[in-house]
């Protein structure tokens, strides 16, 4: 499919529900043909921002452009976007054909037109055949795949996806996020996805943005999200990580990070603050390791000391809960390995090239 | 096929504005500005011609030519919001010219400029969304002016008439102290106490009576509760005074009661000796407290039955499991757990009820005897030989605020979860039974119910098939043939085709609209929703008679002149009917996610296609249920069309109402049991349409 | 359902297209028996070929809506109805002066008859109070027959009179007005004082007695007498009685409305009623009031005024506004709240 790819632009963009901020002065720009996801808890802002782009809502303040064109005071109507909505919204009084042509039916396109068109889109979505049936006739996935070619089928401008996949059960949900982002692809149509799963914002964006209270946090590609969180928050919120007090130190050529009476060597590492102080870190369990206390002696310095004090069985892995001196900290160990026990002092080494340093000030743009 | 060229849409294209001027030129060319003297059924050609503005008065010819001047609005493209101010103005300013001119001239507004009206207001809403008010959605712009208008001139207007004579006095000058002087009179204080004791005392009695079926009809393992679910209908297809009627025939001092109380105990009857003193002597205890009670209470169970059933059927089985299974009985269950959680049902039911009873109208008008209350009192202080608009006002405001007052405390304190659909309820298995001893009871009184209510039905087919009810029993057609045989010009058929007729027209009205007003009050946020909001607390609260004095306080004079005609009695049929389409739009609304429209809007169907396509669809039974309620409302209502129906346009249940009053009980019985049977048979052909539908799509679905 | 109200439509511009073409209007508010109404209202427009529009209601609204109606009246004549509200009407100019060339014809207490005396309205036929007795009910009771306005408040006829409340009835303010004539002002009311034990109810309708009377309901029915012979034809077993005190009478009234837009035609349809051909009209459908017109038929069964003893009804006096709320308040005051 070929269509000519839109950068989406918001401009210092704020809405007040009464005097409740949803979202506060926010400059995005969302690259043209990629997939931005919108992740954050609940409450965060993220649906009323996909909204307000869809023109569902309107912004109390601010511009929103759709590549040149301000698309601000223009009715959700008249944007040009597709959407597919978390409850599917399908029509229930409508086939499935119905459903997929209700939007060409509103542009008075001709009968063949629309039979054609309608085809070409459930096909996209491996739901040709279909037709005739009614929404409450298929299950979820099948329902949701309606939606998308619903969405796609009139090819807009943008594309919105509102926590798609959330009503769909979790094996299921693996395969229609492969086939949402194929799709996305080939269509080139500028996307914006909405989840709190940060498992599916990994495997599917191009980018993603992080919104906490009304606010981006940080925006960046999955992987630079993943291994440089600019704030513990993100940190926390992409992937699983411990987050722990420690101390940067030494000179340059030898410098240390002090995790209570744990010394990691970071001499080598280029990336660090260059002034000396308290820092946060984030400790991503697949970097600790877990080894017994006995075995730990000559790493003494380098291995965190700590007794288990949760241990639980998860099939492929063991998951641990650890009691160290700067707090709990949680990790995993392959299930073919040993199983420590409650109570069991061990230590925890740590890979000091994977140790994410947190500075403590958000930078006002990070890097794209 | 990318290249089809589609119009853009949502923009309000030339044809929107151009349109509506046409319209209205036409209507000022050929419709009559002003009313026509003898009413739009009933003209000459040369009438119609000299209503016509052109023929009428010089001044209006101002109003084709301005409107006229809105033409290249159409097609302007003027930037920014120009177009939106131009056409607001404008049109607005056109709007008050017509306004102006009717109350300058003291005319009466014909169809021609109700037609005008109409389409600057729609021009003004066009105006309003291009300024971007409902962010520039002309169709839901158009709806909510619209709406907003109709509440002002029909609720809003009628009602502040009220407070008008209230308020002031004939010259227009402030009067405070009439409505001070109106209840202080001698003896409304005595009305006011006999309408509070008598809705409490009726509503205590049907909010018992109710619980006590609903309990029966949810839980009792007897063959008799099927009985119940059919019992709710009755009432509804019931012109609320028939009852009262039905009461006379049995209870009234030659109803069947006394005349066998009179052969057994009377003065020569079967167990006094000769000579000896009378035990019983005839008199007339059903006129008064007593009857009007009786009638309310028969007439007013099913709806509080209905409450509380519905209530129950939520009832999680689960909790009277729980408290089964702690050792408590069931009574203990029943007691301690079913009735508190049956709580908000129960206060439901009272205060409807509380409302009901003080509107009532038609059963003390035929039963009150001395016994009056605040709704008949206002109905003599005008019909009567009084003529006094000033009593008749204020009384009604006295009723108004009472209503209001329960209204508020329903909504306040039993809050919104109480609407109650009218399609009955379905009951749940696997629940508590009720205690055998209570069951037996239950089982007597809902036994003896029925056998009353089914005593009085009967009497009602019958009385219109003897001669004299109480003095000649003989079997005769006279009544039915006076009705019914006497040509289409005279008897009953008149009021009847005039009911047929108005509630036709009146129902799919009032659906419509109150189907929009839930639209609006689930769907958008806007200033001046407060107004529609208020309005429907009016028109939900507003007894019937108080909106018969409204109306011919507000529509007997100019400019807007309609006591006597038929779209007076449509409009208050339509108003009546109203919170039946507003509640059944708000709980299908309510179960319809707006995400569904919000795909349809994204898929570039403007509002009102979505509308159509979406939400319309989607309500259709919704729509068709209320429809058929309000239909059966419009033919039965009597307490508002009793002020404003007149020989020309007198429905079924005034002409009803007025045999009763004139003594001709046989011909009113007739009359009733006909009205009766109409109802019956149309509900049951509607349920058998709407049951078609249900199966159908049932069928659909497997 | 659409397709319903649209040919339901049709059918209402069907029915009034087909009784356009008639050589002029004439509107009429008729506040006598519905009945009554319409074959007179018939019977005017077959003989002048004229579309007529009537509409019923009881003499208190149509003065009202007259009233409401004085900037623009709506209707032509206004025909029956006690004669109080048109006098009324009279007298706040709401009516046209006419003097019929049928005057002559009319009794001559009927001719001029309201407080305004200017021709405002004529006499179109009278009615005389009195009371009827169901003679079913009193052979049950063993009661003797009662002759007199005195007799009713017998003990023994307690809770067996029946009479319209002066607050809504036209009928029953002239029984407050015939007893004050009769008895004077504080006799009256003590005389209503004592007659109000016997009631068993004050109906809203002052028609509603003689029919709660026919039926049994009650014994003794206080009203107009030509309504319950309309009860005694129907084969009720009554007996009228005229009080021999004497009694009052009511005038029926018959009015042209100030600023008629069809003056010829009310001016005929006056006529018309005041002729002895008009006021035979009632008659056909059992109304049984007595005619003014001196050359009428005077129905077998209505009460013929030469024979019984009418008191000198002060129309004047009794029919002005303050005397008729005076009177009004005071039984309000002192005989409604009254204990039986």
């Amino acid at each position: 499919m070929s269509g000519t790819s839109l950068k989406i632009s918001l401009e210092k963009v704020s809405k007040l529900f009464g005097k409740v901020c949803a979202i506060n002065t926010v400059d995005i720009e969302f690259a043209p043909g990629a997939l931005t996801t919108l992740l954050g808890p609940s409450g965060c802002g993220k649906t009323t921002l996909l909204r307000l782009v869809s023109g569902l809502e309107p912004a109390t303040s601010g511009r929103i452009w759709f590549g040149d064109e301000e698309v601000t005071h223009l009715s959700a109507t008249r944007r040009d976007v597709g959407m597919v909505f978390q409850s599917y919204a399908l029509f229930p009084h409508m086939t499935v054909a119905q459903n997929v042509g209700y939007g060409l039916k509103i542009l008075n396109a001709a009968a063949a037109d629309i039979a054609a068109r309608v085809k070409e889109a459930l096909e996209m979505v491996a739901m040709d055949g279909f037709q005739r049936r009614f929404p409450n006739e298929l299950s979820g996935g099948q329902q949701q795949r309606v939606a998308v070619a619903r969405a796609m089928v009139l090819r807009p401008k943008v594309l919105l996806f509102d926590e798609p996949l959330s009503n769909i059960d979790s094996k299921l949900r693996r395969s229609m996020r492969e086939d949402i982002r194929r799709l996305q692809q080939a269509s080139g149509i500028t996307a914006i996805y909405v989840t709190h799963d940060q498992a599916e914002a990994l495997a599917v964006s191009d980018e993603i943005i992080i919104m906490r209270q009304g606010a981006i946090e940080q925006k960046g590609p999955p992987q630079s999200l993943y291994h440089r969180p600019a704030t513990a928050f993100v940190a926390n919120f992409i992937g699983e990580s411990n987050v722990v007090a420690a101390e940067l130190g030494g000179q340059s050529g030898e410098r240390w990070l002090a995790i209570g009476e744990t010394y990691l060597d970071v001499s080598h590492r280029a990336d660090l603050p260059v002034e000396n102080g308290p820092v946060q870190l984030s400790l991503r369990p697949e970097f600790i390791e877990i080894v017994s206390k006995e075995a730990a002696d000559e790493s003494r310095r380098t291995a965190l000391a700590g007794t288990i004090v949760q241990s639980a069985y998860m099939g492929a892995v063991y998951e641990y809960a650890i009691q160290t001196p700067v707090g709990r900290i949680f990790t995993r160990a392959p299930a073919t390995g040993t199983r420590f026990q409650r109570h069991q002092p061990v230590d925890l080494r740590i890979q000091p090239d994977e140790v994410i340093v947190i500075p403590e000030s958000v930078p006002d743009s990070p890097a794209a | 096929m990318m290249d089809t060229d589609w119009r853009a849409p949502g923009e309000i294209g030339p044809w929107v504005i151009l349109s509506w001027v046409l319209i209205a030129l036409g209507a000022y060319g050929g419709l009559p500005w002003v009313a026509l003297e003898y009413g739009l059924g009933d003209f000459t050609p040369d009438e119609w011609l000299s209503a016509l503005g052109w023929h009428h008065h010089r001044a209006t010819f101002a109003l084709p030519l301005t409107i006229a001047l809105l033409t290249p609005l159409a097609w302007g493209r003027a930037s920014g919001r120009l177009r939106g101010w131009l056409l607001t103005l404008s049109s607005g300013l056109i709007l008050i010219g017509v306004l102006t001119f009717f109350l300058a001239t003291r005319g009466a507004m014909g169809l021609g400029a109700g037609v005008v009206v109409l389409c600057l207001t729609a021009l003004l809403a066009v105006g309003f969304s291009e300024l971007g008010f409902q962010r520039g959605d002309c169709f839901i712009a158009g709806a909510v002016i619209f709406v907003v208008t109709l509440v002002v001139v029909f609720i809003f207007f009628p009602v502040w008439q009220i407070f008008r004579h209230v308020l002031m006095d004939k010259a227009g000058a402030l009067a405070p102290f009439t409505f001070f002087r109106i209840i202080t009179s001698f003896g409304v204080g005595r009305v006011i106490g006999n309408t509070l004791l008598l809705a409490v005392s009726v509503a205590t009695a049907t909010t018992i009576c109710g619980l006590i079926f609903a309990l029966y009809a949810v839980r009792a393992t007897t063959r008799l509760r099927y009985l119940i679910r059919i019992f709710y209908i009755l009432p509804i297809i019931t012109p609320p005074f028939v009852v009262g009627m039905s009461l006379i025939l049995l209870f009234g001092r030659a109803g069947m009661v006394n005349d066998a109380l009179v052969f057994l105990f009377g003065p020569q009857g079967l167990f006094i000796p000769e000579g000896g003193a009378p035990l019983f002597e005839r008199s007339g205890y059903i006129y008064g407290f007593t009857g009007i009670f009786l009638a309310q209470v028969l007439s007013l169970t099913p709806v509080s039955y209905m409450v509380i059933s519905g209530m129950l059927a939520s009832v999680n089985p689960a909790m009277e499991e729980a408290s089964l299974t702690m050792r408590a009985g069931r009574w203990e269950t029943l007691w301690h757990v079913t009735l508190p959680l049956l709580r908000p049902g129960i206060a439901n039911a009272f205060l409807l009820n509380l409302i009901s009873s003080a509107a009532d109208f038609g059963n003390p008008l035929v039963l009150g005897g001395e016994y009056d209350v605040l709704s008949t009192e206002i109905y003599f202080s005008i019909a009567g030989a009084q003529l006094d608009f000033a009593k008749a006002a204020g009384l009604g405001l006295v009723l108004l605020t009472l209503s209001l007052t329960v209204f508020y405390i329903q909504k306040r304190w039993v809050g919104e979860r109480s609407y109650v659909t009218v399609t009955g309820v379905e009951t749940a298995g696997n629940v508590t039974p009720l205690p055998k001893g209570l069951q037996r009871s239950m089982t007597l009184f809902v036994g003896v119910w029925f056998l009353l209510v089914g005593v009085l039905y009967v009497s009602i087919f019958l009385g219109g098939f003897v001669k004299q009810w109480g003095a000649d029993y003989t079997l005769t057609l006279a009544h039915h043939l006076e009705l019914w045989s006497k040509g289409f010009s005279s008897g009953a058929w008149p009021s009847f085709i005039h009911s047929l007729l108005y509630a036709l027209v009146a129902a799919p009205l009032t659906t419509l609209v109150g189907v929009l007003v839930a639209y609006i009050l689930t769907r958008k946020q806007f200033l001046g929703r407060g107004i529609i909001d208020f309005g429907t607390v009016l028109i939900f609260a507003i007894p019937g008679t108080v909106t018969g004095v409204a109306y011919i306080l507000a529509f007997n004079t100019p400019p807007i002149e309609l006591t006597g005609t038929a779209a007076i009695l449509i409009i208050t049929m339509a108003i009546r009917a109203m919170p039946v389409g507003i509640r059944g739009g708000m709980s299908a609304l309510s179960q319809i996610s707006t995400s569904l429209e919000e795909a349809s809007l994204l898929q570039r169907a403007g509002s009102r296609k979505t509308i159509r396509f979406v939400l319309l669809p989607l309500l259709k039974p919704t729509i068709i249920s209320s429809m058929a309620y309000s239909f059966i409302r419009a033919m039965t209502t009597v307490s508002a069309v009793i002020f404003l129906a007149t020989a020309g346009t007198d429905v079924a249940t005034t002409y009803i109402l007025s045999r009763v009053e004139s003594g001709d009980t046989g011909v009113a019985v007739a009359y009733g049991s006909v009205l009766i049977l109409t109802m019956l048979i149309f509900t049951l052909l509607v349920q058998l349409v709407t049951g078609r539908a249900r199966t159908e799509r049932q069928t659909r679905t497997h | 359902m659409k397709r319903l109200v649209v040919s339901g439509l049709a059918g209402l511009l069907l029915l009034s297209t087909t009784s356009v073409f008639a050589s002029g209007r004439l509107v009429i508010y008729c506040s006598n028996e519905p009945f009554a109404c319409q074959a007179v209202a018939d019977e005017f427009a077959k003989k002048y070929d004229v579309k007529v529009q009537m509409t019923r209601a009881g003499s208190g609204s149509t003065y009202a809506k007259i009233l409401a109606e004085k900037d623009n009246p709506k209707a032509d004549v206004w025909y029956a109805g006690t004669l109080d509200p048109h006098s009324q009407a009279g007298v706040n100019g709401l009516l046209e002066s006419y003097t019929s060339p049928m005057l002559p014809e009319i009794g001559e207490r009927f001719r001029n008859p309201a407080t305004s005396q200017q021709h405002h309205t004529a006499g179109v036929y009278a009615g005389v109070l009195g009371y009827s007795v169901n003679t079913e009910v009193l052979k049950e009771k063993g009661l003797p027959m009662p002759r007199s306005w005195a007799d009713l408040t017998k003990p023994e006829f307690k809770g067996l009179v029946q009479v319209a409340s002066p607050q809504s009835s036209g009928t029953a303010y002239t029984v407050l007005a015939t007893m004050t004539q009769i008895m004077g002002e504080e006799e009256a009311f003590k005389y209503l004082a004592k007659l109000h034990k016997n009631i068993n109810q004050y109906t809203k309708s002052g028609s509603a007695p003689g029919k709660a009377a026919a039926r049994g309901e009650t014994m003794i029915g206080i009203g107009f007498l030509h309504d319950h012979a309309l009860q005694k034809a129907n084969g009720f077993p009554l007996e009228l009685i005229v009080p021999t005190e004497g009694t009052g009478y009511e005038i029926g009234g018959l009015s042209i409305i100030k600023g008629a837009r069809n003056m010829e035609n009310a001016k005929k349809f006056v006529d018309f009623m005041l002729s002895a051909e008009g006021q035979e009209v009632p008659q056909r459908v059992k109304m049984f009031q007595v005619p003014t017109n001196m050359k009428a038929n005077v129905p077998k069964e209505a009460i013929r005024l030469d024979q019984v003893n009418l008191i000198d009804y002060d129309f004047v006096k009794y029919g002005s506004e303050e005397m008729r709320s005076h009177l009004i308040d005071r039984w309000v005051k002192e005989i409604k709240s009254l204990e039986r």
